[in-house]
């Protein structure tokens, strides 16, 4: 008989902070399944917050017996994220699903992806109000980068222990773009702005010019900020892969089998961050709080810059301040959220092919964002 | 305070090495498009795969 109930001994080291992660993991299960939200990240991350918060969970690290045992998912950890592998990884699939085309058809509008990037770093700044140091202040603010590659690499990079929420939060926004922008794009324009039509005439791109364009991206971006070289160089390694034109088989792999084998290792591995005693204090709701901060000042940063250029364009050349949100790097469901609201408000505005090209902007702006803010925030 | 101070001057070099970042890609891709002019049967502007890029 005590041997049966000393099966069950470990129950008594259950905590009320385990059973709330169990919860929030289910809560992550639950959208990523049911609501269809990020389901390649929230299910394996929501499964993950349940795996490492069992008490004496053998997935993570347990001292048992005054011995140290490491568990698979810090090996994980150790092996893909601390040292960046994994984002890497998964950036060359990026790299190669991305056509930069409708950007490089309409290059002018990069500066709506420039614009949109404001609110990673407003909200540096206003974390830093509520105290957190500027190191995890950028961590904080990249979540608005909407790209959760970048904000791993950059909270990882100044070592932040705020990792599990920024990573909570910079997919959970992710996820969530079609509900926020559109509140957002309301509170910022008028039914007359987003009513209005672009003049559209479709373009050709050269292939060299495809080939060409990830390696200048590369080279620019990598002297600006330096330590941006690996972020960018290896998303645009996979997109030159694609647009080589000699290496389908790679890029095919790339797309498909890389991403998806580093997609599953991510989010169960960052779920090794999600242990209760980091996640579960008042920092983590500020970090919640701040990245729907990041997102919706991104948001209004890229419509607002919209419309200040809109005073100095001519009347025909005026642009939908709608496009300038989707200068984010979620992509492509920042262009569809938009086109969606313009058909809304004008069944025969139809703004996907603008909304495409910045919101692949976003997509480089996003990383060189990142890479500025490693250049310009100190490590320590 | 002086952390806030010092994150404004980092928001201001931040966006202003966006858009001067910004401005040469701009100027990269017109210049290339320029060399590079495209011929009949290349590829025009396509909406993306549905799959791509939610991913990151």
């Amino acid at each position: 008989m005590q041997e049966i109930l000393g099966l069950f001994s470990n129950a008594g080291n259950i905590t009320w902070q385990m059973v709330a992660m169990w919860i929030i993991g289910g809560v992550l299960i639950y959208l990523g399944i049911v609501k269809k939200m990020e389901p390649s990240l929230l299910v394996p991350m929501g499964f993950g917050a349940v795996l490492v918060n069992l008490p004496m969970s053998g997935a993570v690290t347990q001292m048992i017996n005054g011995v140290v045992t490491e568990g698979p998912l810090d090996t994980l950890f150790n092996a893909g994220i601390a040292n960046e592998l994994f984002l890497l990884l998964l950036f060359i699939g990026i790299g190669a699903m991305i056509d930069f085309t409708p950007l490089l058809a309409n290059p002018l509008m990069m500066l709506f992806g420039g614009a949109a990037q404001f609110g990673i770093f407003f909200t540096l700044s206003l974390a830093t109000l509520m105290g957190f140091s500027l190191q995890d202040a950028a961590s904080v603010g990249i979540i608005g980068a909407a790209d959760g590659p970048t904000s791993i690499f950059v909270a990882n990079y100044f070592g932040s222990k705020y990792l599990g929420a920024i990573i909570v939060a910079a997919y959970s926004y992710m996820a969530l773009v079609p509900i926020i922008q559109p509140v957002v794009i309301r509170a910022v324009t008028t039914k007359k702005e987003r009513r209005m039509h672009m003049s559209y005439s479709p373009h050709s791109v050269s292939k060299p010019v495809k080939i060409l364009f990830p390696i200048c991206i590369t080279i620019v971006a990598g002297i600006v900020a330096p330590r941006s070289v690996a972020l960018v160089g290896f998303l645009m390694f996979g997109n030159l892969v694609r647009e080589c034109g000699v290496l389908d088989a790679l890029s095919d792999t790339a797309q498909h089998s890389l991403a998806n084998i580093i997609t599953l290792m991510l989010g169960l591995t960052v779920a090794s961050q999600m242990r209760a005693e980091d996640f579960l204090n008042v920092r983590t709701l500020l970090i919640l709080l701040l990245g729907l901060v990041a997102f919706i000042f991104d948001t209004a940063g890229g419509v607002l810059f919209a419309k200040l250029l809109n005073l100095f364009l001519p009347k025909d050349k005026k642009v939908n301040p709608m496009i300038g949100a989707c200068g984010i790097s979620a992509f492509p469901m920042s262009a569809r959220v938009i086109t969606q609201m313009g058909m809304k408000e004008d069944s025969s505005n139809v703004l996907i092919m603008q909304a495409t090209g910045v919101n692949v902007s976003g997509q480089i702006a996003s990383v060189i964002a990142g890479g500025l803010i490693l250049s310009l925030v100190p490590l320590v | 305070m002086s952390t806030f101070v010092e994150s404004l001057k980092i928001m201001g070099l931040g966006m202003l090495g966006i858009f001067i970042v910004t401005l040469v890609l701009i100027a990269i891709m017109i210049l290339l498009t320029k060399i590079f002019p495209a011929k009949k049967g290349d590829s025009t502007e396509t909406v993306q795969d549905s799959d791509a890029g939610n991913r990151g």
